[in-house]
């Protein structure tokens, strides 16, 4: 376990960030100046924080009050930067073994062969890093990373500088990497599709602190974090399960809390188990069960709360047996007289569930 | 329709304007690279027509000692100025301790000094007769030379100390600029995956640096196979030495051709290393992204070896050399600062002025004919033409000479027989034969400098004032001079700078009886009389220090990022 509590001063910018990461993924979310990089830099002891405390797994890196600072080539924390910062005057091979030819046998704790065939880098290992596309490359840096066997995985937003289709082509590999290193990982991100897909534990830090941590469900289903993670991504999200495939129009059927979610064909074997992101603007309301309407997945449910800012739209709090954000106009809300307490039936459209808002869970993918 | 019309007008255009003169252009350019050629292939085509056969001659005697002596003179100099240059590089650049900040720039100050004049120095205060040893025997009480060992400055170790104390800050340059533009994002990379800043360095920082370390230790040696005035001094027999010795002791001058062109393989060499080291520097990029530099915190002991491993460089290749010559031109002052002395410096200013506005006006010309004819020839025939840094002054100096008499022979053969009346000898021996060995041998930083900044101006620069009307000449005098203006002037005084410190082919090609300060200073400092010479010698360092204020300059802001706003990231 990660344990923080640091503060530094960046000009006239205060860094003061407490929080605790488990095993699995813990996602650092915020908006570009949050500080985000500045924290991981102070984690890995690229530089210093003025004061607190950093301790994993009961190994102290850094106590001002002790006068502890490791350095970073001794606190065994991997870093997989934004820029994959290869050496260039390296094979992929070299670069790989490069952390690891120095750690003794006995504390190597990832294989080599298996790193090299989860990340599927056996094509490229004689290679230069310049011949590598941008996603390749960033597949080495966090193989190398892990090579030198760290205690846990920095990663600074290493799909920032790519574009979509490479995304899509890396995300697997993170995925594979968060269920099968069996490494505490500490990702850095200001993409929420990205979070959704890949957290388990989510904080979120807006100038300089952490102001929320949590899990991704319970975060996201916070109507008061809603200008942090942003309003146009504002979605509840929980986990499901796929029960069945519908092979006639195509459809998979997922479970959770009681409910069947419909959603476009997921080529996943029963039981696999997802996360799903339904964002706010995708659901609908209705007071009475509607008859004759394309919408499949219609919940019935209870309004818990409603975040109103004057603004012309709503987003209310509705439990289906979990979570659901719904947003409507002002005026929707006014002529239906919606409260809390109020039962809704809450309308999501199949369509509207896209690959993007969906994460899988500790199952092999095959994408 | 209107297209038509502008397509037809455009073509026209090109053909009547634009053709005609980027051939005059092609022509003019060409001709200065041909004529900027002629000496190296003069010494090579003498040296391949030998009037009788002194190559077996040359190779069972003098041949295999001046190879010898050569490479070893090489391999020393090559060796100090890389450990010198490199530490200090790394410790100017990635660490904090007293002094650094001086040094950054100071470190580049022993290049305002000839090795010549350090030579001169140091046997002054090194010989038998010099302060150090007698101050040795009057403390221990020794009488003679027999009864302590103390070592021979005017020896080849002493050559290769004298040339490495100031050719280093070639090598310190181009590493610190290396190490400044690797971006440290790569270090950090090395660190977090649990490698020291040692280790790092020797696995990361070094081998990244290495094409530049190269370029900068290529040139080093190029200047080591230029050097005369130190090995004439220190008797130390090298090619340059033996070119010399061949042509003016034994009046052989096909023999100095050949030495001459057999020392040019060692350049080819050289050049080769050079050229292929910086086509590898391009893929060593690392990154785009800069950060503050990690300033490793140096304090107590560490840093102390630290100060003095920048200070001993600082302080033999420049504080002690110009401090003594300073002394002694106190010292020495009604000797050294008489009216003689002051005519050699107006000869040298006379010369060097000379020669940077020459060698100015055609590397404008030529990165200016390059520019706009483009073309894989015209680019290799500069790039040809601007080879002459890398050839020794001494070749050049036989090339000279022999392609000049050439010219002088067909001239007066072309008079006598055309008038009648001989012309003698027209360029031989004047201050055009100087001027013109300053030009082939410096073209190469004028061009270089000015080639860089004209590759600045964009291409739509000069297409707007195109269209405005400005035919190509005009456009040069209107956009481009203005523009490159100050990158011209620095090129200037590159130019004059080495010019004032040049020696071997000075000495040579000089009219008789016409002295320069460099000439002055080897003449009165070779027959050991260093005080009358001092003022002379400190006037040279002066000049020299230049440029070195320029580099500093320009080296301290080549780095984006770089100083007191890249410190929050």
């Amino acid at each position: 376990m990660l344990e923080v509590d640091i503060s530094r001063r960046f000009g006239d910018f205060p860094l003061h960030v407490r929080f605790t990461a488990e095993t699995g993924l813990t996602a650092l979310f915020g908006r570009s100046g949050a500080g985000k990089t500045s924290l991981i830099n102070l984690l890995a002891g690229l530089e210093r924080p003025d004061g607190g405390r950093i301790e994993i797994d009961g190994h102290v890196l850094f106590d001002a009050s002790e006068g502890v600072d490791l350095p970073p080539q001794k606190r065994r924390l991997g870093y997989v930067f934004q820029e994959s910062r290869l050496f260039p005057h390296m094979s992929v091979l070299g670069n790989l073994s490069y952390g690891m030819r120095l750690r003794p046998a006995s504390e190597r704790h990832q294989d080599f062969h298996q790193v090299v065939d989860m990340l599927d880098l056996k094509p490229f290992l004689d290679r230069r890093p310049k011949t590598l596309s941008g996603g390749e490359k960033q597949r080495v840096a966090i193989g190398r990373a892990l090579l030198a066997s760290p205690r846990l995985l920095l990663m600074d937003e290493p799909l920032a500088s790519l574009d979509a289709p490479r995304k899509n082509e890396i995300l697997p590999f993170i995925e594979r990497l968060r269920d099968e290193a069996n490494l505490p990982i500490v990702y850095v991100s200001h993409a929420l599709d990205e979070v959704i897909r890949l957290a388990d534990t989510l904080v979120i830090l807006s100038e300089g602190r952490a102001v929320a941590s949590g899990s991704v469900e319970q975060i996201m289903s916070r109507l008061d974090l809603r200008p942090l993670t942003g309003r146009y991504e504002t979605g509840a999200v929980f986990s499901a399960a796929v029960v069945a495939q519908d092979d006639t129009f195509g459809l998979t059927e997922l479970a959770f809390a009681g409910n069947r979610l419909l959603v476009p064909r997921l080529r996943m074997p029963e039981g696999t188990s997802l996360r799903v992101r339904i964002r706010a603007r995708d659901v609908s309301l209705s007071l009475t069960p509607p008859a004759d309407i394309s919408v499949l997945n219609i919940f019935p449910g209870r309004i818990e709360e409603i975040g109103a800012d004057g603004g012309p739209q709503a987003d209310l709090l509705v439990d289906i047996g979990v979570p659901l954000i719904a947003r409507v106009t002002r005026k929707s809300l006014h002529e239906l007289d919606l409260k809390p307490g109020k039962k809704v039936y809450a309308l999501v459209k199949a369509v509207a569930v896209d690959r993007p808002s969906l994460g899988q869970r500790g199952t092999e993918i095959r994408s | 329709m209107t297209s038509m019309v502008a397509r037809t007008a455009g073509a026209a255009w090109r053909r009547t304007d634009w053709r005609s003169w980027a051939n005059g252009w092609t022509l003019g350019t060409m001709a200065i690279a041909l004529a900027v050629m002629v000496p190296v292939i003069a010494v090579i085509t003498l040296a391949f027509n030998p009037s009788d056969d002194i190559w077996r001659h040359l190779a069972s005697t003098v041949l295999p000692m001046y190879i010898g002596t050569t490479l070893q003179l090489m391999v020393g100099v090559g060796i100090g100025t890389f450990m010198i240059g490199v530490g200090s590089a790394w410790l100017v650049t990635m660490c904090r301790f007293p002094g650094r900040r001086v040094f950054e720039w100071a470190l580049l100050l022993p290049m305002a000094v000839p090795a010549y004049v350090i030579a001169y120095v140091y046997t002054d205060i090194l010989e038998y007769a010099g302060p150090l040893q007698k101050g040795l025997r009057e403390i221990f009480g020794w009488t003679g030379k027999s009864q302590y060992w103390f070592p021979e400055i005017r020896s080849l170790g002493g050559a290769v100390s004298m040339m490495t104390l100031v050719l280093y800050p070639y090598v310190y340059m181009l590493s610190r600029a290396a190490f400044l533009e690797q971006s440290v994002c790569v270090l950090e990379a090395s660190r977090v995956l649990g490698r020291g800043p040692w280790r790092s360095f020797f696995s990361v920082a070094l081998p990244l640096a290495r094409p530049a370390i190269v370029i900068g230790v290529s040139l080093v040696l190029m200047e080591t196979l230029n050097d005369f005035g130190t090995v004439d001094f220190f008797a130390v027999n090298t090619f340059t030495l033996g070119i010399f010795d061949v042509w003016l002791n034994m009046n052989n001058v096909a023999g100095a051709a050949q030495l001459a062109s057999l020392l040019l393989l060692f350049v080819v060499a050289l050049i080769f290393l050079e050229r292929f080291s910086r086509r590898k520097q391009r893929f060593h990029h690392t990154t785009t992204k800069y950060k503050a530099l990690p300033g490793y915190r140096l304090a107590g002991t560490i840093g102390a070896l630290s100060f003095a491993a920048c200070f001993i460089p600082v302080l033999l290749g420049f504080l002690l050399p110009s401090g003594v010559l300073a002394a002694y031109a106190v010292t020495y002052f009604e000797d050294a600062a008489n009216p003689a002395v002051l005519a050699h410096a107006a000869n040298s200013v006379m010369l060097s002025s000379l020669a940077a506005v020459l060698a100015v006006a055609v590397a404008i010309f030529m990165a200016y004919g390059v520019r706009i004819k483009g073309g894989k020839v015209l680019k290799a025939v500069a790039r040809l033409a601007s080879m002459g840094y890398a050839v020794p002054g001494s070749v050049l100096a036989v090339g000279v000479i022999v392609s000049l008499a050439s010219l002088d022979n067909a001239v007066d053969g072309f008079f006598r027989e055309t008038f009648g009346i001989s012309t003698g000898l027209l360029f031989s021996g004047t201050i055009a034969a100087v001027t013109f060995g300053y030009l082939v041998r410096f073209l190469a930083l004028s061009y270089g400098t000015v080639e860089a900044s004209l590759s600045k101006v964009t291409p739509n620069m000069e297409g707007a004032a195109r269209c405005l009307g400005h035919g190509p000449f005009s456009t040069m005098r209107r956009v481009h001079v203005p523009l490159i203006k100050s990158s011209v002037l620095t090129a200037a005084i590159l130019v004059f700078v080495d010019c004032m410190k040049e020696l071997p082919m000075t000495v040579i090609l000089r009219p008789f009886n016409f002295q320069t300060l460099a000439t002055f200073v080897h003449q009165y400092a070779s027959d050991e009389q260093l005080g009358e010479a001092s003022l002379a010698a400190l006037a040279i360092v002066g000049t020299g220090i230049l440029p070195v204020l320029f580099l500093s300059m320009a080296i301290t802001r080549s780095r984006p990022g770089h100083g007191r706003q890249g410190e929050v990231s």
